[in-house]
């Protein structure tokens, strides 16, 4: 009975290993299932019909390493130069240190420039001749779209950062500021209230200096059809003698400098006045 | 002479800087097999932020390169391994010919690039092997 209930124990700790079926995959599993995807397209695209489970999976992995292997580097060398943004040059020396590996024309220059690298030489010949296989199916950005949160992208399970909008100024390494609801206004009223008490203003004058501001805003319409509020742009040149508008006048020689006047609006008058005669025959 | 030299050098650099903007630039119209959004989560995983697409793609062209060159590697090791075959033994297989990426094949490319790869250990044996004899009596 011991021995069976013995031999039983691993296949019982190998059973909650494995994940049920029915459990959604995680980020990283969704990622890792796309890339091997495209290395199974890259390995049909070379000549092979068929590839074992196994051994693909041991290639997208490295080929995952590969990708993190080149940005860590490159973000590396970024950041020791004072930079928070990886650049072209950072980018060409992390390539060019994971292919000294297998070598490259050029790999002996121990002083030669990033930017005529042998190994971006490489890859420019590589795109020039391989064939162009694009990838099974489009992938979805995942972008926020609704209300406040417009311009964010979602970039792990828990982290949202800025894209565009009007915080795009903001940078990418920052976390996102916590998205506050329309709840201020009661809570600053609640705030006031409990300062103040009831001697702070309550709603209902609030209300009244609304309709208030209401009837002064439609006096001041009646009143627009009379007089424009907005008045037009006033002209003027300094030192003009005469010719602007208004401006400041040098009058004797002592340097007095007196303000003058001069205003010309009979023509503007004149072509608002015919406008409005044109609204009220609308009307 | 040194005058012809820098010149000749300079001419030189402005040839590469060429070279190397029409690159850029044909990556705007090249799409790799890894799709720009997979490249730019790992790249974000691992401390890279660049807005540049062309760096991204430039990123996504080096990996499928190193993938292609390790999947070239491990066909020629699989067409050699298939022409090496007994010529009785051809026959047979001749009906089964498929190039299949298999273990073997690609622990031989691998190796040339620096990664040791291993079919995994597989013991067999009874499944009363390992426990007391006192156990294994009842």
């Amino acid at each position: 009975m011991s021995s069976k209930s013995n031999l039983n124990r691993p296949l019982a700790a190998k059973a909650t290993a494995i994940p049920p079926p029915s459990t959604p995959l995680s980020e990283s599993d969704y990622a890792f299932t796309i890339t091997r995807t495209a290395v199974a397209q890259i390995c049909s695209s070379i000549g092979f019909t068929a590839a074992e489970a196994p051994v693909l999976g041991i290639l997208t992995d490295i080929a995952i390493r590969y990708l993190r292997t080149i940005a860590k580097s490159a973000a590396d060398s970024a950041n020791s130069a004072c930079r928070t943004q990886a650049n072209l040059v950072d980018t060409i020396a992390a390539v060019d240190e994971l292919s000294s590996v297998s070598g490259f024309p050029g790999a002996w220059r121990a002083t030669g420039c990033f930017l005529n690298s042998g190994a971006v030489k490489k890859l420019d010949t590589f795109t020039e001749d391989s064939k162009e296989i694009p990838f099974a199916k489009p992938l979805p950005r995942k972008i926020f779209s609704v209300g406040s949160r417009k311009g964010l992208r979602n970039v792990g399970s828990s982290k949202i950062e800025y894209i565009g909008g009007e915080k795009k100024h903001i940078p990418t390494w920052l976390p996102v500021m916590p998205v506050i609801e329309n709840h201020e206004k009661e809570i600053v009223e609640k705030r006031r209230r409990e300062l103040w008490g009831y001697c702070a203003k309550t709603e209902e004058p609030e209300r009244e200096k609304k309709e208030e501001k209401k009837t002064d805003s439609g006096e001041k319409e009646r009143k627009g059809l009379e007089l424009p509020l907005k008045r037009g742009k006033v002209r003027f040149k300094i030192g003009g003698g005469g010719g602007g508008v208004l401006g400041v006048c040098r009058s004797g020689g002592i340097g007095k400098r007196v303000l003058c006047e001069n205003w010309n609006f009979d023509d503007e008058n004149s072509s608002k006045q015919e406008q409005l005669d044109e609204v009220t025959q609308q009307q | 002479m040194n005058q012809s030299q820098s010149q000749q050098t300079s001419e030189g650099r402005h040839e590469d800087d060429a070279v190397l903007a029409d690159f850029l630039a044909s990556l705007m119209d090249y799409t790799p097999t890894i799709p720009d959004e997979l490249v730019e989560h790992y790249l974000g995983k691992s401390g890279f932020q660049c807005p540049d697409v062309r760096l991204i793609r430039l990123v996504a062209v080096a990996t499928q390169k190193f993938i292609a060159d390790v999947a070239t590697d491990a066909l020629q090791h699989c067409k050699a391994r298939q022409s090496t075959i007994v010529k009785d033994k051809r026959d047979k297989q001749q009906k089964d010919k498929r190039l299949t990426l298999t273990m073997d094949d690609l622990s031989k490319s691998l190796r040339e690039y620096g990664v040791n790869v291993k079919h995994q250990d597989y013991f067999a044996d009874s499944p009363s092997a390992g426990l007391d004899p006192a156990s294994r009596e009842e």
